[in-house]
């Protein structure tokens, strides 16, 4: 589903982002991307998005180089990847029903689908009954449902989350890996980078982990750090 | 439906929130539009002016007083076969006596003293293009019998020089006007964006196309050129009824713009507008935009 060929990549001011990253993600895997802040984890989302051009190598999303992706192509390739951050960035003008609609509306769905699933995808994140609040009156567990939800409303076939529990406290990180675990149980490809190790020890999923832009490891079952 | 109900609603709240910057840049619209509407009714007035005053311009061929009937008949053959020569009249000592006597009726002073002798006779030559003077005068100048070749149009040229150059002038402002609405509406647009800018990066995460992202600020700058337009339109309107209607009444003898002359400002004014607003538009976008 996602593969890094040789992939390096450095800034216009010399920093090494990334360098010589090769990965291989097969559909439907759930993988944590590990290492402490500045080692590359947020440029590997970016490179998959497309935010940034890797300086060599290639990456292939779902079997196409998007490397060779022309400028105007590129919604499309985003519309197959839902992304989660950090801050959330919900639109504090809108409901929470039209912070999600907002995802459909803007790549030209119907107003009927988009009143079909909203609703249903809220309920699935649990907030079925919080479609008109704003997000300043919703906590930051709810508030990064809300994102999730808008990252799979349009049933994309990745997940991208750029440290998606890193502003919540551990309980409420909880909550959201098991969301993020049901997605990734119906199918969808997970790549989440993150420098929460319990969350990483308690998942006990693939582990790949980067030092200084390398990946120093690759692991099937993996933990945060090596005991 | 539904593409055109998000636009639509995306750029009545953008004008609503930058209402200050958009009205500056309305009014702008407005004065240069103005200007580019007055600048068309100048010049169509001009042309009624031209056409009415060059219409009966003719070339006076004056003749000295001791010319023979023979040489009389030469310069009027010499006249008649020129291909440049519409209409060639001749008028005697005695009918421009006459007509000297009509104009100057209220200056008996001056007819008294003044005797039908005192004044030439002359030929009336009508051309086919005014402009042709300069042939004619050239052909006949030297000819025995001609005392003078005097065209009318001199004095008008001197006038004509004047309007010209105050027609260049308001097309000139125009211009700069054109220059400063699309820089204020390019504002409105790049401001509009900036407030924006977070909504910005969501619909580029989920995939938004770089045109449904610019349609609604595009549509944005589009209504407030638009709007500049329609009080250009209003305004010209405004100004025909209050200052050339009442004009009219003074000199009602010389062809004045009409309402049919303004209603033939308003496409070039609404397109202008439209057409200035989303050239800035782009520009304002072409860096903020990119994927």
């Amino acid at each position: 589903m996602i593969r890094l060929d040789n992939v390096t990549k450095i800034y216009k001011d010399s920093v090494v982002a990334l360098q010589d990253a090769s990965i291989e993600v097969g559909k439907g895997e759930f993988v944590f991307v590990v290492g402490p802040s500045g080692s590359g984890k947020s440029t590997m989302i970016r490179l998959l998005l497309k935010e940034e051009e890797p300086t060599k190598g290639d990456i292939f999303v779902a079997g196409k180089n998007i490397g060779k992706l022309s400028p105007w192509k590129v919604p499309y390739l985003r519309r197959n990847m839902g992304t989660v951050f950090q801050d959330f960035k919900l639109l504090p003008d809108k409901t929470v029903f039209d912070n999600v609609a907002f995802a459909l509306e803007v790549i030209g769905q119907s107003r009927a689908t988009i009143d079909s699933r909203v609703p249903e995808i809220l309920t699935l994140v649990g907030l079925g009954e919080k479609l008109a609040n704003y997000p300043d009156e919703l906590s930051g567990g709810e508030q990064q449902r809300v994102s999730i939800a808008r990252a799979f409303v349009n049933r994309p076939l990745i997940l991208l989350a750029d440290e998606p529990t890193g502003n919540l406290d551990p309980a409420t990180s909880v909550d959201i890996m098991k969301l993020l675990d049901r997605i990734n149980r119906v199918g969808t490809t997970v790549i989440m980078a993150t420098h929460d190790n319990a969350i990483v020890d308690a998942m006990r999923r693939r582990v790949v982990e980067l030092e200084d832009g390398r990946v120093v490891r690759d692991q099937a079952r993996g933990v945060y750090g090596y005991a | 439906m539904h593409r055109l109900e998000y636009y639509f609603k995306e750029t009545f709240q953008g004008l609503r929130r930058n209402g200050l910057v958009a009205f500056a840049a309305v009014s702008t619209t407005f004065i240069a539009l103005f200007l580019v509407g007055g600048a068309l009714l100048v010049s169509r007035e001009l042309n009624l002016l031209i056409e009415f005053t060059t219409r009966d311009v003719e070339v006076s061929v004056f003749l000295q007083n001791n010319i023979s009937p023979a040489q009389q008949q030469n310069l009027q053959d010499i006249l008649t076969g020129m291909p440049q020569v519409q209409k060639v009249t001749f008028e005697s000592k005695e009918e421009a006596y006459q007509i000297f006597k009509k104009e100057f009726a209220n200056q008996q002073a001056l007819v008294q003293n003044v005797t039908a002798d005192a004044l030439p006779a002359s030929f009336r030559v009508k051309l086919k293009d005014p402009t042709q003077f300069a042939v004619v005068s050239a052909r006949i100048s030297g000819e025995p019998g001609v005392e003078r070749v005097v065209d009318n149009r001199d004095i008008l040229k001197r006038l004509f020089a004047v309007i010209h150059v105050f027609r260049v002038g308001v097309v000139a402002v125009a211009l700069v006007m054109l220059l400063s609405a699309a820089t204020l509406i390019g504002n409105t647009v790049r401001l509009a964006v900036f407030n924006r800018r977070r909504e910005i990066g969501v619909m580029r995460l989920v995939g938004a196309t770089n045109w449904h992202i610019r349609v609604p600020f595009l549509i944005e700058g589009m209504i407030e050129g638009l709007l500049g337009a329609g009080a250009a339109i209003l305004g010209l309107f405004i100004m025909k009824v209050l200052f050339i209607d009442s004009f009219h009444g003074l000199v009602g003898f010389l062809p004045l713009v009409g309402t049919p002359d303004v209603i033939f400002t308003v496409p070039w004014l609404l397109v202008l507008g439209a057409l200035v607003a989303t050239i800035a538009g782009l520009v304002a976008m072409r860096r903020f935009l990119e994927v």
